[in-house]
Order: C-alpha cells, then structure tokens, then sequence
C-alpha cells in the first residue's frame, strides 16, 4: 500500500480515480456550474497528489507550485465547457501535465542552479533491495526528458493503466505503451552512464 | 521477478519516496485566487454546442502535425532516390540498338561458368557461376542484358540476366534440343533471340524474353543464319526452298507472313548475309561453280552490288563487309562498294567456322576457327590472326556500350 492508498481509499493503486465515482461525479457537475465549495472539495481530493506529480516531472518545487496553480486556475476556468464530468480526472491531470512541460520549458530559457547532492545519502545494505540506489535514480530520472518524465510519473506513481495514460495525454494506447517503454529504457540508460562514470557530487549549473 | 521487474518495483519505491503525498501550504492561496477567476461561460465553450463525434473529428483533425513521421517518411524516400540513382548508375546505360557503338566488356564461357573480360585492361568477372553448366553467352544490342544457355549442350534451357548476371530469368518450360550456339541473335528491339536448334531438321526457335515463351514459327526454314530487321526487328530474313530453289524470305512475328525478297533470279545456294543498320539495305551470299559472292541490294531501287566474298557479314557502319576468302581460305574485308577482298587471316585449308562478328566500334572482328579457338583479326591489318591474353579462355560476344563522345 502507497501513501496515497492510505489518503484516497477510493482511488486506483496509487490515487488515480478512472472515471469518477458518484460524488466526484456530483462535485464536478457543482463546480461547473459554478460552485467553488465544490470545486473546493475537489482540490482537497486531488491537489497533494498533482502537487507531487508536478514536483516529479519538473523536479524543481516553485516550478511545480506555479504549474499545479495554473493547472487549477484554468481546470475552474475551463470546467462549464467539461462535457463528461466521469472524466475529470484525467482532464484535471492532463492540465497538470502540460502545465509542468510548459514550466519546464520556460525554464529552459534560462540556466537556473539546481541541487545535484543526492536526495538521500547513499545506501549501504538496502533493506529494500534496490538495484539502482536512489541518488543513482534521482539523477538518471533528471537526465530524461519532461514528457519521458510524465509518462512515468503518470504510470509508476499514480499509477494509471495503459488507457488512462493515453487518455491523460491525448494519444493513442499503442503510443502510450512506446512512450513508456522508451522512457524506462533511457532512464536505465542514463543510470547505467552514471554508474560507469562516478564523479564528485557538488553543485552544478543547468541548463 | 527479472531484472527489469525488480527495476520498475525500484522506481515506483522511489517515486513516492520522492515525492511524498503531502498537502501543499499553498492550498488557501489557490482556492483565493480560483475563488478570484471568473469561468467562462458555458455557452463560449464550441464543445458545448457540437455532437460528441464532431468534437472527435475534430480533435483528429487538429491533432499535431506529426513531424517525426514526416521526418522519418522524408529520410525513406531521401534514401530510395538515393538508392535507385544509385541502381541505375550502376547499370550501364544502353547502347544504340544499332550503328557502330563503343566496345565493352567481352563474355565467354569456361567450364560451365561464364565470365566477362575486359580487353583494355584484361579484368575478368565471373557473371553467371554456380552448379549449372552455363554456356553460349550473348549480349542484347543495347549491351544490357545477357542471354545463355543451361545445360549440357544437347538439352539446353533458355536463360536471359541483366549484364551483370543479376536477375536471372529462365525461359520456357522445356529444354532446346542441339541449339547451335553460334546462332544465337537478339533482335534489334531486345525483346526476342533467336537461335537454330533440333534434333533432325534445324529449325528458327524464337524466345520471347518479355512472355517468357519459347516457340518455332511456322515457316519452311533451309538452311543459313537469322539476320533480324532493322530497325524494330519484328521480322527476320532466313532461307527457305528447296536445294537449287532457294529463297530469300522475311517472316513477320506480327502478322506472322512470310514474304520473299528479290535475289535478281538467283536460287543457287542462297543464304542471307544481314541487313543494313537503316534497313535500306540488305545482302546474301550465294555460290556459282564452287565460287561465293555476297551481294548488297539497295531495296528502294532494287539494284545490286557483287562482292567477291563468301557469306559476307556488314560492319555495323554498313560500309565494309566482312566474309570467306573464296580464292585462298580465311577471311578478308570488302567495301560494300569495293571489288577486292583483302586477306585479313592467314588462308587455313579446312576454311573458318561462320562465327565471325565485328567489334561493336568495328575496329576488330571476333571469330571463331572450327577447332573451337577464338581469335580477333584486324580488318584493317595484315592478313594474320592474334589471340591476345584476353582472349586466352575465349570471347564469344561483345557488348556495345553507348559510343564515347
């Protein structure tokens, strides 16, 4: 059981909600009529997870504070014309998603100074049993683009199926499957680049 | 659990390891300001006022423009250009049909395979090698492809590939009984070969290179070689009659008549010599008293030329005829015009096979002794033939490239 499992009973394995249950349901049709106490109830239901995924994606936590609020700003602004509101979340997610790739390339028109001292110190005798250590996954995971990022957040830590990974980013199934198995594959990659050439741990400039 | 089980179970640990649930501090300031955003009505909202499957349409129709298909589709059809620019520069370009045209590479046959030498340079390329004993080589006119035989000589099946020996095609269904190898023709257009072969009588064996078919026209064929016409070469002259009634004919492959050309009265050992490159006109050799002559008709006027050689072959000018000593043996050259016929072999007493081609440039002649020796002769040098190193496995056919400008 994740965290999220604990804190949204009624969510797939990691929080994802696939078409909605009757009160989301009744929340979404409030909110689009413009009842923000709904839409309210529907940030408390969503917002720690979709702040945690943009913090996954852009993996810088102002960046992903102003994508998630601008995520929202426009899921109450857009939320009248939401037709099917069983698919609130996936479109609550797809604005989150784009809205961090958008950040991330503002971003990248200017170097910002990051923080490449690992997340958490090295691990000697995991009890977890992990191949790759965490600081090993932590940089290789920066290494790989955004929208690789995305998709792996989407599937490994909310936990979406293969449909609502598609869904969510508005491409087909087959795609989405690809996509995924690309990522994993430059991630292993770029662990396995970082492994081969160990270097001093410091602060670094990106850009 | 493989490795790469145990390295997605990896990530998802660490995933929310990272990214812990938390609820942000900023959850108040959010609900401030949405609280602070007007929506948008839902009338100003397209979807709104459209079917579902409008909505869908539409949604394909603006998806984003793939570029990296497009790139990838781009990139193919970069590298097919490429590769067919490639295909037909390595393919030599074709020779005029018919005229005088550059000497290429010559092709003979040496223990069941079949090479290609060049005379210049003296560089040999296997072209057709293999199990199969592959003989009689001979290349279309405009030098591209290749014909030959597989077999053992006594049963041979039709075989037709680019110059190269690639794309091989064999034709017919059956085997040719005794086809004489020295026959062997292409006509001008490349389509069909002709060849003599049978087991009792000769008789004109057409393949078709572009059917595939093999087939024996109906004609009264006597004796002598096939001469095709130019320019298209949909007929072909041959000797048809009887002994001391000989006729000159043209048997058509398209309306598949048989007409007879003008000899001057002449039925005496008559065999066909060739044909002029413009069709204009036309020669045949026959024999008076043991003594052979080869005449040149011009066929618009019908008047004729007597040269003093035997079966005489045109150059591929039309200006010089190439034929039997009929005074010492060997061969000599005569002008079409011309009235003495210079040696350009030694006199050899058993006389010289009819196997004897001029050059595609007409600076040489190829031909071949009855003993099976190939030799190249001068048509304009002494009387004398040479093998060169070349030469030292055979050269039975040479192939016309584009003439150098």
């Amino acid at each position: 059981m994740t965290a999220f499992d604990a804190i949204y009973p009624r969510a797939w394995p990691n929080g994802y909600v696939a078409e909605g249950d009757r009160d989301q349901r009744g929340l979404v049709e409030r909110a689009g009529r413009g009842d923000h106490d709904a839409f309210a109830a529907l940030v408390d239901a969503s917002l720690a997870r979709l702040e945690a995924v943009a913090r996954l994606i852009v993996r810088d936590p102002e960046l992903a504070r102003d994508a998630v609020q601008d995520a929202y700003i426009r899921a109450w602004r857009d939320l009248p014309g939401l037709r099917d509101p069983a698919r609130f979340d996936a479109w609550l997610h797809r604005l989150t998603v784009n809205a961090c790739l958008d950040a991330v390339r503002k971003r990248r028109r200017r170097p910002i100074e990051v923080d490449l001292s690992p997340i958490s110190p090295p691990i000697i005798g995991d009890e977890s049993g992990l191949i790759a250590d965490r600081d090993l996954i932590e940089r290789g995971f920066r290494r790989i683009r955004p929208e690789q990022r995305a998709i792996i957040v989407l599937h490994y830590f909310v936990g979406m199926p293969f449909s609502a990974v598609a869904e969510t980013l508005d491409i087909p199934q087959g795609t989405a499957q690809s996509r995924l198995h690309r990522a994993m594959s430059d991630l292993r990659a770029a662990i396995a680049a970082d492994e081969a050439a160990p270097g001093p741990i410091g602060r670094g400039v990106i850009a | 659990m493989n490795r790469y089980d145990l390295f997605e179970r990896d990530i998802t640990t660490w995933l929310n390891e990272a990214a812990s649930p938390r609820m942000p501090d900023f959850r108040d300031d959010l609900l401030q300001r949405t609280a602070a955003t007007s929506q948008r009505p839902r009338w100003s909202f397209p979807e709104r006022w459209l079917p579902m499957t409008a909505i869908t349409a539409g949604r394909r129709a603006m998806r984003p423009v793939p570029w990296r298909t497009i790139g990838l589709l781009a990139l193919l059809v970069v590298l097919l250009t490429a590769t067919a620019l490639i295909y037909a520069g390595s393919r030599s370009n074709p020779a005029p049909m018919l005229g005088p045209a550059a000497n290429g590479v010559v092709a003979y046959d040496t223990e069941g395979d079949i090479y290609t030498v060049d005379p210049v340079t003296g560089a040999r390329r296997p072209v057709i090698t293999g199990g199969a004993h592959d003989h009689a080589p001979q290349f279309s006119l405009d030098g591209t492809r290749l014909f030959f035989l597989r077999g053992d000589g006594k049963l041979d099946t039709a075989v037709v590939a680019d110059a190269d020996g690639r794309n091989q095609k064999v034709l017919g269904t059956e085997g040719v009984a005794n086809v004489d190898p020295d026959s062997i023709v292409w006509s001008p257009d490349g389509r069909t070969i002709a060849m003599l072969a049978g087991t009792e009588l000769m008789a004109v064996y057409l393949v078709d290179t572009v059917s595939g078919t093999i087939t024996v026209p109906p004609i009264d064929y006597r004796d002598g070689k096939i001469y095709w016409r130019p320019p298209d070469g949909r007929a072909f002259m041959f000797t048809q009659g009887t002994a001391g009634y000989d006729q000159l004919a043209v048997y058509s492959l398209d309306t598949g008549k048989v007409g007879v050309l003008d000899t001057n009265g002449i039925t005496s050992n008559v065999r066909g010599s060739g044909w002029s490159a413009d069709g204009t006109r036309y020669a045949f050799h026959h024999a008076v008293n043991n003594t052979s002559f080869t005449e040149v008709v011009d066929q618009a006027s019908g008047t004729s030329h007597t040269l003093p050689v035997g079966y005489g072959e045109l150059s591929n000018d039309g200006r010089r005829v190439v034929g039997m000593d009929t005074n010492q043996g060997g061969l000599c050259v005569v002008g079409v015009d011309g009235s003495t016929c210079r040696p350009i072999s030694e006199p050899y007493p058993s006389g010289w096979g009819w196997y004897y081609r001029w050059s595609p440039d007409d600076t040489f002649i190829i031909t071949s002794r009855f003993d099976g020796t190939d030799f190249v002769l001068d048509p304009d040098g002494p009387p004398e033939q040479t093998q060169p190193s070349w030469m030292a496995d055979g050269g039975r056919s040479w192939q016309r490239l584009p003439p150098r400008s």
